[in-house]
């Protein structure tokens, strides 16, 4: 089964003062990165998600996410 | 038939030792030969970055997917398994694809030899855990090239700041973190330039995670396996938790440990761990049929 997990940008803040989702993922698949490739202590961070094969489709992000930022299809 | 009986890179950096242990890979005229200072910058600065992109360019859907491709998936692994072990240009290597830059595991005592050449050794907060947990935890020691560029790096400095530790804190320290379970792993940075000993943790480490799960040799098994003497263990089972590599079971009928010697990594966290000294790690490269399993 293909499993794809969407973050709306728009409606999640800054994962650095939230972190909800990546420390509930039981499989530790959020990442963290900033889109800023040149400096070298970035203001703009984002979470996405990396090794979707490993996902087990338990929700808990989509329940912990107090933006409703996350969607999975 | 002739069998080197040494592994690689003990043979080609060694110097007749392991590798790690030989004082060369880690003076300031090594840094400069394989360019570590700019290697290690880049590969630091957009840390995050460049590790997502690795992941997305092998496949958006996980690597999975793409590695069960009949035949074009084996072939994908093993030319992106080549970047991690490129030993050429020996400067100018791709920080981005992480050319040159695989770790190791290695025991605690190994780990502690290691301290005794690394100068200065700085304490670092982890770049995998904070990319994957957003954890702030100073647990990785930064060595030559790579302690010096931290501090122009201010994620990555710990609480406690950027003075380097004595010899016998940071001996201490990669003690703590073995009995607290975290396999000590020493790092490339590039090859064959030693740059760094973290205390790793699947699933958070970036390489524990792609090498458990997919394969690639980013982590590479240590120079030991574990061996059990069962005249010595009482069968007590302190061990079975400690084994983060699935390589060690308890076998009821026997009432001892089973170690699945293919599968061990050899960081030596079951024989630190064991209250009778029952586990002993022997030389991966005293097994015939080990010899090639890294």
């Amino acid at each position: 089964m293909k499993t794809d997990i969407i973050v709306d940008y728009e409606k999640c803040g800054d994962p650095r003062d939230c972190k909800k989702c990546m420390q509930i993922c039981p499989s530790a698949l959020f990442m963290m990165y900033s889109p800023d490739y040149e400096s070298n202590d970035p203001d703009e961070w984002r979470v996405d998600v990396a090794f979707l094969d490993l996902c087990t489709r338990c929700l808990d992000c989509v329940k912990v996410c107090p933006n409703q930022a996350i969607r999975i299809k | 038939m002739l069998v080197i009986r040494v592994c690689e890179w003990c043979y080609k950096h060694g110097a007749g030792k392991k590798w790690y242990l030989n004082s060369r890979n880690y003076i300031q005229e090594t840094a400069e030969e394989v360019g570590a200072h700019e290697y290690i910058f880049e590969l630091w600065k957009n840390f995050e970055k460049v590790y997502l992109q690795k992941i997305y360019g092998i496949s958006a859907r996980g690597p999975g997917y793409k590695f069960s491709y009949p035949l074009v998936g084996k072939f994908i692994k093993r030319y992106i398994n080549s970047w991690f072990t490129k030993e050429k240009p020996l400067k100018g290597r791709n920080p981005r694809r992480a050319e040159g830059h695989p770790g190791q595991v290695v025991p605690l005592e190994d780990g502690k030899k290691i301290l005794e050449l690394a100068e200065p050794i700085l304490k670092v907060n982890c770049a995998c855990r904070h990319m994957t947990r957003g954890i702030k935890d100073a647990c990785c020691l930064a060595f030559g090239a790579l302690a010096e560029m931290v501090p122009k790096l201010p994620r990555y400095i710990p609480e406690s700041g950027v003075e380097p530790l004595h010899i016998d804190e940071a001996q201490d320290f990669i003690e703590e973190m073995n009995h607290s379970g975290r396999v000590n792993t020493v790092w490339f940075g590039p090859v064959p330039y030693i740059a760094a000993l973290c205390s790793c943790e699947y699933p958070e480490c970036a390489a524990t995670r792609i090498r458990m799960d997919y394969g690639l040799n980013a982590l590479l098994k240590g120079e030991y396996v574990a061996k059990v003497d069962f005249s010595k263990c009482d069968g007590c089972q302190t061990c079975v938790s400690r084994c983060q590599f699935g390589a060690l079971t308890f076998a009821d009928s026997t009432n001892r440990p089973f170690i699945d010697v293919w599968k061990c990594y050899g960081c030596g966290l079951c024989a630190t761990s064991c209250p009778q000294g029952a586990i002993q790690m022997v030389d991966r490269t005293s097994y015939p049929t080990l010899v090639e399993e890294w």
